[in-house]
């Protein structure tokens, strides 16, 4: 169907009432389950009459820590949705054997890997690492807001109403069968015509451009805003990977734009870019799309590394051995993930000598990534480790990581990915990363600055029942899929032929019950803590004897952050005030300058919404208003020009005078 | 507190730098700028000088030369602009571009050389 | 900098008492890496058309547009060359009154400027119609629509300068030219200066090497 179909309806274009699937029963329990969970959290909120507090506190907040916890939020809420994706398909696979059709028709199944896929890249991992660096960044340079608070908040939104767009999906209408990075022909026109491209294309649109917006930001803000005294080799590893990250994003994401974009003309104005006709090449979009797409392998998992730095340093009450080396490390590794991109499609064709660079630049990501783990090592040696839920997390990993790194180095020897490419070697390898350093270090970062963001601890217990699940969980789920891989068995595969696979599928899903029960577990924490918040109270801020700046200030962290910004005379800050005998200043205080909210974040972001959904929708009309709206909401937004306040002096020196209460109390 | 400098754009303005450049060097950029133009335009009008591949080359080096002119008598961009910054973020950028532009064009032509032509390919161009 | 490597930092003082304004001291630092990413969104396009812009599928070439004429005319081009070229120097010369807080002088050049842009997007106007009037539009072949997209996200970033004149010479109006609208006036001739360096990319690797023989 193309646009100027004829029996296209001029008000509604093609949505009809059958894009509603009513016939699924899956999706309609879904859907009630969703209305639900809706009218429950409506009607708690509307109970406490919270309406107000959220818009004001949370909703139009340009605070950063509140950003960066909204953002670690959405992408526990899509971790969630993640999960529900990758159990069916576990299902599935470990039924559809000797004959069996299992339980998902191709046209579902298709649609849970890409969108199982695009979830976990786009709406977990990303808004995890993002919300992480949001909380994170500005407290540990000692500065007070971001470079650009308004441009933080509209960011946050736009992502989450990307997010909303793929779950939207779910009930009216589809979503893409093409694969998390919708690959063409296949995600053409002319193969799916449907609107689940499309919902997929515009999800991966808008949230791209939040995540530039988001880079730009925290990029200024690491160069423009750090305290006094904070030179670059005095900066934490975690901040350092924070800065190569977001120049990550700045250099990469624009690839990401162009390639979305130039499909999207190809499926809503009928271009020739990537088609099979009239010249197009689809293999142009393979290309550029992974010119973005391995720097986004980096982007996710730099901020991870700074996180293990960080616990490591930390929970062995040492500073991190070989500071220098590991910010060459983490500048090579940048440099590096630029150079690599052809091992994602090594089969292309390209030939012997493009592939040999290729696979040689991978293999040396090896070398500084080596680097890193000898540091974390050294580092412990001889450390008087304590054994928190992050070092857990942190040795953990220590075990995956080593398993995933070297199982892609297998992969970047293009001789070999002849072999394992589109198989579930491959699969089984990213899980292992995905899982093992991503998605730990993010769970190991919740637990470990949960008390600066709500001024109690988390329960360890639970904690650590979630550390062994996910470890146990994670080996069983993925090595057999490593030995499905070795044997040959292709990815984003719905049936099999072969029986005696069936045992290792079953193996899989056992292992996905454990990780669910490692998910339940970090559940029931957060539950069991907020139960139990009066004992678990930080009273001193530092709960972990920490290192580095955010440790000095109150849990959970004042407004402002700090009322005296802080001079910095060495890595590790806040040690080295430890050290010296720093006394915390107790009267003195002035009033603080701080940017006002706003509500165009989100009014420009809803607006974005419903365009997106118009398009997708061939509904013209409101494509059009929606424009012209959010056009006059930005216009209009630049006539603000009051944008900043005093935190009055009585306000500051009450809060602190509190801390120094508490502190006193505290003997 | 003394040290602790604080960056404005008004201290921009008497510094000169990004945005700010004085007459004089806007002049002489229009004029550098317009003589590079007309040069292209000339070679391209003319037809070649030798074969298209140095014809080429001496295109590409006029327009590199016509961003650079832009860059320094233009935009102003100095090596200390923004303690630096708009240095640095120029230099990656650079090399971002040289890196994609030259890897997507090293391994089209590769890629073209080693697969069945697809239909509508019909006339190959390196450029 | 602002308030970092260069502060002597001495001592055991570990705060800072007096507070930096920070209003806007981020903006023209953040607005540069904006244009940065801006550059790879058109790198991009150009990678694309490097790797398409040779597929013409039997269609118009930039030589020869079917009927045995060039489908690339320089002529146009080489006005629309001169028209970017001196609307970035009115943009600059709007900069140069801007500091000598000379805002009626400012704006006229800055309103110079916004109508050389109208005047450049008529010329891509017309040859768009041209070019469609032989049956080469964004839809015939892989090429044009590599041609095109560059040619119209030019275009694009040319109008959204033409608004943000517009709106800029209103605040201007409304709030003089304080320190915001100050930042907004370097901004928009940033803007608008890489506008005409990426109008030389596309003059030199579309048209002019276009039409080598
Ligand atoms: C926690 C348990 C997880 C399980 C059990 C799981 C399971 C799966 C399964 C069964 C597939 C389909 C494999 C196939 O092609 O046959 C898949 C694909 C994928 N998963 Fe996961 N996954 C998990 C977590 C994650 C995480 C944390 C990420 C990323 C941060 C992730 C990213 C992906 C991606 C990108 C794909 C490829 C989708 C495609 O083929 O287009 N997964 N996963
Ligand atoms: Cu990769």
């Amino acid at each position: 169907m193309s646009p100027d179909t004829p029996h296209l309806d001029p008000i509604f274009g093609r949505l009809t009432l059958d894009a509603i699937p009513f016939q699924e029963p899956i999706l309609l329990g879904t859907f009630a389950v969703v209305v639900l969970l809706g009218i429950v959290v409506v009607g708690v909120v509307a109970y406490f009459n919270a309406w107000g507090y959220l818009w004001r506190e949370w909703i139009t907040s340009v605070d950063h820590k509140k950003i960066g916890i909204m953002y670690i939020i959405l992408a526990i809420v899509m971790l969630v949705r993640g999960l529900a994706d990758a159990v069916m398909m576990r299902l599935q696979q470990a039924m559809a054997f000797n004959g069996a059709d299992g339980y998902l028709p191709a046209h579902h199944y298709d649609q849970i890997f890409t969108a199982h896929g695009t979830i976990m890249i786009f709406f977990v991992a990303t808004p995890l690492i993002v919300g992480v660096m949001n909380f994170v960044v500005p407290l540990q340079i000692g500065a007070r807001d971001v470079a650009f608070p308004f441009l933080n908040n509209i960011g946050f939104w736009l992502t989450t109403m990307a997010a909303m767009l793929v779950n939207l999906s779910l009930f009216v209408g589809e979503f893409s069968q093409a694969g998390w990075v919708g690959e063409p022909p296949l995600s053409g026109l002319a193969d799916l015509p449907g609107v689940g491209v499309d919902y997929y294309l515009w999800a991966l649109q808008i949230s791209g451009v939040a995540t530039i917006i988001g880079g730009i930001n925290l990029l200024a803000t690491i160069m423009r805003m750090r305290a006094p005294g904070m030179t670059f080799m005095r900066m934490s590893i975690f901040t350092w990977s924070s800065l190569c990250v977001n120049a990550l994003i700045v250099l990469s994401f624009p690839f990401l734009t162009i390639a979305v974009s130039l499909l999207t003309l190809d499926r809503l104005i009928g271009t020739h870019f990537f088609t099979l006709d009239a010249g197009g090449n689809p293999m142009a979009y393979v290309n550029l799309v992974w010119v973005w797409g391995h720097p986004e392998v980096y982007i996710l998992v730099l901020p991870a590394l700074g996180l293990y730095s960080e616990f490591v340093a930390t929970f062995c009450s040492k500073r991190l051995f070989g500071y220098n080396s590991m910010v060459v490390a983490l500048v090579s590794i940048c440099v590096i993930g630029f150079i690599v991109w052809v091992h994602h499609f090594f089969t292309m064709g390209s030939g012997a000598s493009v592939n040999a660079f290729f696979g040689i630049a991978t293999a040396c990501v090896a070398i500084p990534t080596g680097v890193k783990v000898y540091n974390w090592l050294f580092t412990m040696y001889r450390g008087r480790i304590r054994f928190e839920v992050p070092m857990m997390w942190t040795i953990s990993f220590m075990f995956v990581f080593l398993l995933g790194g070297l199982t892609g180095v297998l992969n970047s020897i293009p001789a070999a990915d002849y072999v394992l490419h589109n198989g579930m070697m491959v699969v089984a390898h990213f899980h292992n990363v995905a899982i093992g350093a991503i998605t730990f270090a993010m769970l190991a970062a919740i637990d470990y600055w949960f008390p600066k963001a709500f001024g109690f601890r988390l329960e360890p217990f639970w904690g650590k029942v979630a550390v062994w699940s996910w470890t146990i969980g994670f080996f069983v789920a993925w090595m057999p899929i490593y030995v499905a891989g070795f044997v040959g068995v292709t990815r984003r595969t719905r049936v099999f032929d072969d029986p005696s696979l069936q045992p290792l599928y079953i193996i899989a899903a056992i292992g996905t019950a454990i990780i669910l029960v490692g998910v339940v577990a970090f559940l029931i924490q957060i539950y069991v803590s907020i139960v139990n918040r009066k004992a678990l109270r930080d009273v001193t801020g530092d709960p972990w004897g920490g290192r580095t700046l955010e440790w000095s200030i109150a849990s959970p962290a004042p407004d402002y952050n700090f009322a005296f910004t802080p001079v910095v005379h060495d890595v590790d800050a806040w040690a080295d005030m430890k050290a010296r005998g720093y006394k915390r200043p107790t009267e003195g205080f002035k009033a603080i300058h701080m940017p006002k909210n706003t509500a165009t974040g989100i009014i420009a972001s809803i607006l974005v919404f419903i365009f997106a959904f118009a398009v997708i929708w061939y509904m013209w009309w409101v494509a059009a208003i929606s424009f012209l709206l959010l056009l006059g909401v930005l216009i209009g937004h630049t006539f603000i020009y009051d944008r900043s306040f005093h935190i009055p002096e009585d306000v500051v020196t009450r809060t602190e005078n509190e801390r120094t209460r508490l502190l006193a109390q505290q003997g | 507190m003394s040290n602790h400098p604080e960056v404005h754009v008004h201290e921009h303005a008497d510094a000169g730098g990004l945005g700010y450049g004085t007459q004089q060097s806007y002049l002489t950029g229009l004029g550098l700028a317009a003589a590079l133009s007309a040069a292209a335009l000339g070679l391209a009008a003319v037809g070649s000088i030798g074969t298209i591949q140095t014809t080429a080359l001496i295109l590409t080096a006029i327009a590199i030369a016509r961003v650079y002119i832009h860059a320094v008598f233009f935009l102003r961009i100095r090596s200390t602009d923004e303690g630096g910054w708009t240095a640095i973020t120029t230099i990656f950028t650079l090399i971002t571009v040289v890196i994609a532009m030259v890897g997507s064009i090293w391994i089209m032509l590769h890629q073209e050389i080693n697969m069945m032509p697809m239909p509508g390919t019909d006339a190959f161009r390196g450029m | 900098m602002a308030s970092t490597a260069h502060t002597e930092v001495k001592g055991d003082n570990f705060h800072v008492t007096e507070e930096p304004h920070h209003e806007g001291h981020s903006t023209v630092i953040g607005f540069w890496i904006f244009l940065m990413q801006d550059m790879l969104l058109f790198c991009g396009l150009f990678a694309i058309f490097a790797w398409l812009g040779g597929h013409y599928a039997n269609g118009p070439a930039p030589l020869d547009d079917g009927t045995g004429q060039p489908l690339f005319h320089l002529t146009p081009v080489a006005i629309n060359t001169v028209i970017m070229m001196v609307s970035a120097f009115t943009c600059s010369m709007g900069m140069v009154n801007i500091r000598k807080e000379n805002v009626g002088a400012a704006l006229r050049f800055f309103g110079i400027t916004a109508l050389l842009g109208l005047g450049f997007l008529f010329m891509q106007y017309r040859e768009a119609v041209n070019m469609a009037a032989v049956g080469a539009t964004i839809q015939t072949s892989a090429f044009l629509a590599s041609f095109f997209v560059i040619i119209f996200t030019h275009c694009l970033h040319v109008i959204a300068g033409l608004v943000w004149f517009v709106v800029l010479a209103v605040q201007i109006n409304l709030h003089g030219l304080d320190d915001a609208n100050e930042r907004r006036a370097v901004c928009f001739s940033m803007f608008w200066n890489f506008l005409d360096i990426t109008w030389v990319i596309v003059f030199v690797f579309v048209y002019l090497m276009g039409v080598l023989k």
